[in-house]
């Protein structure tokens, strides 16, 4: 008894010393990093994550002074202010909904229950343009059209003609996620989620007129997350996760072909607004890198090792690419590579 | 055995929570301040306001009157003890003469000069709160809790028309949204109904609608509860009933529709003129009088410690009726034996 007593007491001291032991100082295993990388591959490093600090919704980064943000209002900041320009009044949102922009026509479309709208850059010509509103709204490839769901029918493909505002709709037989529209090969690729025997998350690519539709990619009944479509139209990308620490494998098809590539294992993948190219971030064990790649050739440009002095990146928090395509921020958690070793 | 061993190895580690005390503080326009030894109910002091009169209205476990001139305070009596918590707690009419609160399934005026008192609403089984009367006096905004969450105060919102004595439910019909409005006011120089929802973890928003509920939209997600400076020129994020605020502050002028970032903001108010709010930032240990408007700012205190104590936090700003100067709780460090031997 006296002798469990005495281990009690030892182990409890022994505890309480090292948790009041402020002077001994724990070096940093993990570290949050936010840096910036160029098209030449030359980074920035940023202490004070602004991004991290004041971001909020999902922003399109247009220019250095110029971030477009969205959740349930339209603003537009800034990457050296904390200040934000409301575009919408105050009897005007977007909440729920989405949004779409186009740098080359300087033009925002939102929806809300009233329907679908457009303005400009600076919140100014406020146009209603169809009554129905869509989710996930997405601009086609050569901008003419918008393609999403109706938010009281998921199983639904609602096509706008921007020109007349007429929407044509045509229904699918499972819920749809998101939807593209290619003009050129007059082919709608969406994302689906099949409740079948087996449930799964389907590409299907269909014809404008519904009239013949193929399965492109099957993922499993895994959740996908991350669907995109690249800047000419002819390629789009799905995987499970949009941002975090585990890898997935990345999933291309090209609309012209008929052709589905597995890339691999990734983090997340983001496509370039100009040139059928996407910066991702492939899976290199624990941690990753950043890279890009060309959808026409299939090449990889390593644009960075992931390395930052001793840490390296093992979490992402944001990815985003500015809008020609020349420079990525990523904001991420790093682990100190010395600290990962002694632990192996 | 062990809860002694436990407490002899605690008391090894040196780390106390600094022991803290309130004190009034008046600070006049010039700068000079005052520092009260105020009676014991300003210990569980809830919110203040500023009267006409040069007084105090202060809410801790009732209402009371502190009499400035005299350093005592006189109990406020009230047919129903049993004040609502949630929200804005109560309101003082435009003209300060006048307290609306509320009480389990009623809404009350208090007139503060003949002390009558007047019940407004009475709905029995109804849990009212947070009344905001118009700055015209035309409408008193309040909620009707629905959730069955105690620890949060959610509900829809309503309001009574004062001229008519109508009262008007803005009740949707939505589970969802009728139970996840936190707070409501009226922007009386636009005629909008402004509310706040939660809707889950980081689904904030402050919203408006037409008097008749008509026209809800989001208004803004950057401020999750809103209040207009005087002049209705800006709007702010809402300063809680001791007036304190957290992470980012930001303020928009509502014609450019710009949002501002201004300085760490630890506690403020806003002012009965004008652009003006009073804020207080612990950084620089300085309490501001900051017209939004002309960006002009005024240092009215900037004392590290007073009486030799150290200055933890300043709570309750409570600017005074014609804004000659203000009221707010001062949080001193009381020293440690280890801080006198030194």
């Amino acid at each position: 008894m006296l002798k469990n007593c005495f281990l009690c007491l030892t182990v409890i001291i022994a505890l309480t010393f090292t948790a009041c032991d402020k002077d001994h100082e724990e070096p940093q295993t993990s570290i949050s990093i936010y840096m910036e990388i160029d098209s030449a591959g030359d980074v920035n490093i940023y202490d004070i994550p602004v991004m991290d600090r004041y971001l909020f919704g999902y922003p399109a980064w247009i220019s250095d002074d110029y971030l477009l943000y969205s959740k349930a209002k339209l603003y537009r900041g800034s990457l050296d202010s904390y200040d934000y320009q409301q575009l919408l009044p105050d009897n005007i949102d977007c909440f729920g909904y989405g949004i779409c922009h186009s740098v080359a026509r300087q033009k925002i479309w939102f929806c809300n229950s009233d329907g679908i709208w457009s303005c400009n850059f600076a919140g100014g010509d406020i146009t209603f343009v169809s009554p129905t509103p869509i989710k996930e709204m997405q601009l086609s490839s050569h901008g003419n059209f918008l393609i999403g769901y109706r938010i009281d029918r998921s199983q639904s493909l609602c096509l706008v003609d921007l020109a007349t505002g007429i929407m044509e709709e045509q229904s699918t037989s499972h819920s749809v996620h998101k939807a593209f529209y290619n003009e050129d090969l007059q082919l709608i690729s969406y994302l689906t989620y099949v409740r079948e025997t087996e449930n799964s998350f389907q590409v299907r690519v269909r014809s404008k007129d519904g009239s013949s539709e193929l399965i492109a990619i099957d993922f499993g009944n895994i959740s996908i997350r991350n669907f995109q479509v690249s800047a000419s139209g002819r390629y789009v990308a799905g995987m499970a996760s949009e941002n975090g620490s585990i890898s997935y494998p990345l999933y291309i098809h090209d609309l012209q072909t008929g052709e589905t590539n597995d890339l691999g294992l990734v983090r997340s993948f983001q496509m370039l607004a100009q040139g059928d190219q996407m910066i991702f971030l492939p899976a290199d064990g624990r941690y990753f890198k950043v890279s890009k790649y060309d959808f026409d050739t299939g090449g990889i440009t390593d644009l960075h090792s992931g390395y930052l002095h001793d840490y390296r990146y093992y979490y992402l928090y944001k990815l985003i690419v500015r809008e020609d395509g020349e420079k990525i921020r990523i904001y991420g958690w790093g682990k100190l590579e010395i600290e990962d070793r002694r632990i192996l | 055995m062990l809860i002694a061993l436990c407490l002899i190895a605690i008391c090894c580690c040196d780390y106390v929570p600094p022991e803290t005390e309130g004190r009034l503080v008046r600070i006049d326009e010039d700068g000079i301040y005052h520092l009260v030894q105020q009676p014991a109910e300003f210990d569980t002091l809830k919110a203040m306001k500023a009267l006409p009169d040069g007084n105090l209205l202060l809410l801790s476990d009732q209402f009371y009157l502190y009499h400035t001139a005299t350093n005592t305070v006189s109990k406020i009596n009230t047919s129903d003890s049993r004040i609502q918590e949630g929200g804005s707690k109560f309101c003082l009419s435009p003209e300060g003469d006048a307290i609306f609160y509320c009480t389990p399934d009623k809404i009350w005026r208090k007139d503060l000069l003949s002390l009558a008192e007047e019940c407004l609403v009475d709905s029995a089984g109804a849990t009212y709160y947070s009344p905001f009367l118009s700055k015209d006096a035309r409408y008193l905004a309040f909620l009707r809790r629905t959730g069955s969450n105690y620890a949060k105060w959610e509900g829809y919102p309503l309001y009574l028309d004062l001229q008519t004595n109508e009262v008007v439910s803005l009740a949707t019909g939505d589970e969802i949204l009728d139970n996840s409005v936190t707070d409501c006011w009226i922007d009386h120089f636009h005629s909008k109904y402004m509310f706040s929802t939660e809707l889950g973890y980081s689904d904030y928003f402050l919203n408006s609608m037409d008097m008749d509920g008509n026209n809800r939209a989001v208004t803004t997600e950057i401020i999750r509860k809103g209040a207009l400076t005087a002049d209705g020129r800006y709007l702010l994020p809402r300063p809680d009933a001791q007036g304190s605020s957290t992470g980012a502050f930001y303020f928009r002028n509502n014609l450019s529709m710009l949002w501002t970032n201004m300085d760490r903001v630890n506690s403020f108010n806003i002012s009965r003129a004008k652009s003006l709010i009073y804020y207080y930032k612990h950084e620089e240990k300085k309490l501001f009088k900051y017209n939004l408007a002309t960006k002009e700012k005024q240092v009215l205190f900037n004392k590290s410690s007073v009486q030799n104590r150290k200055i933890q936090s300043v709570t309750h700003i409570s600017p005074r009726w014609d804004d000659d100067g203000l009221f707010a709780m001062l949080n001193l460090i009381v020293p440690t034996q280890k801080d006198r031997e030194e």
